[in-house]
């Protein structure tokens, strides 16, 4: 369990402190859709973290306004709709997939950013969390 | 049905899921299986090395239920 710090200044104090370097920056987003599929949600967040040894562990988590957004569900042809399931769900994917690129990733790249912005003027690196 | 997906290696640049790990809920879809997935997420067969479904070695044939969590492993890193 990651001890969490309320901004991202007072995690920046602590890894000073204690001479640590690196973190990593890592995103996630969940996404929700309507019933029919014409109405997405995303939420975000990016956590900022690092290992201090011996299993110790801080983070800072930045929620990230929460987004919707309306898509034009498609009509399958009414002879399809029941034995379509697997493409539904396909098309489900594609369009929010779609509507992520399109609308949600460039907000969650700016405070991304900004984030970044704010480690690496204090003398912080960022390195890819392990894969 | 509720899909956590995250890519490594190239695979963050090349995509649908880029960099950020993305949890996306779908329709049920009896049978639905991980190389179903990869058309939607523009990861072709032959550029994975490893699936992980749920912490375990998965292959592409492997259905997805209620739940998955799903790594895609690139061949080239």
């Amino acid at each position: 369990m990651a001890k969490q710090f309320q901004s991202i200044q007072e995690l920046i104090e602590e890894l000073q402190a204690r001479d640590v370097r690196q973190v990593t920056v890592a995103g996630k987003v969940a996404t929700t859709t309507s019933p029919g599929g014409e109405r997405i949600a995303f939420r975000g967040r990016i956590i900022v973290g690092a290992d201090l040894g011996r299993g110790e562990r801080v983070e800072y988590v930045e929620q990230i306004m929460p987004y919707v957004t309306q898509t034009e569900a498609p009509d399958l042809p009414p002879a399809e709709e029941q034995t379509s399931q697997l493409r539904q769900a396909q098309q489900s994917l594609a369009r929010q997939l779609r509507s992520y690129r399109s609308e949600y990733q460039d907000i969650i790249g700016a405070v991304r950013s900004r984030l970044t912005h704010e480690l690496n003027e204090a003398g912080l690196s960022i390195v890819e969390p392990e894969d | 049905m509720r899909i956590t997906i995250s890519v490594h290696g190239h695979l963050r640049q090349t995509s649908a899921v880029g960099q950020d790990e993305l949890s996306v809920s779908l329709p049920d879809a009896g049978g639905m299986r991980v190389r179903d997935l990869l058309e939607a997420l523009n990861i072709f067969e032959e550029e994975l090395k490893e699936v992980i479904l749920n912490g375990k070695h998965a292959r592409l044939d492997s259905t997805l239920r209620g739940r998955s969590r799903l790594e895609f492993f690139p061949k080239h890193r």
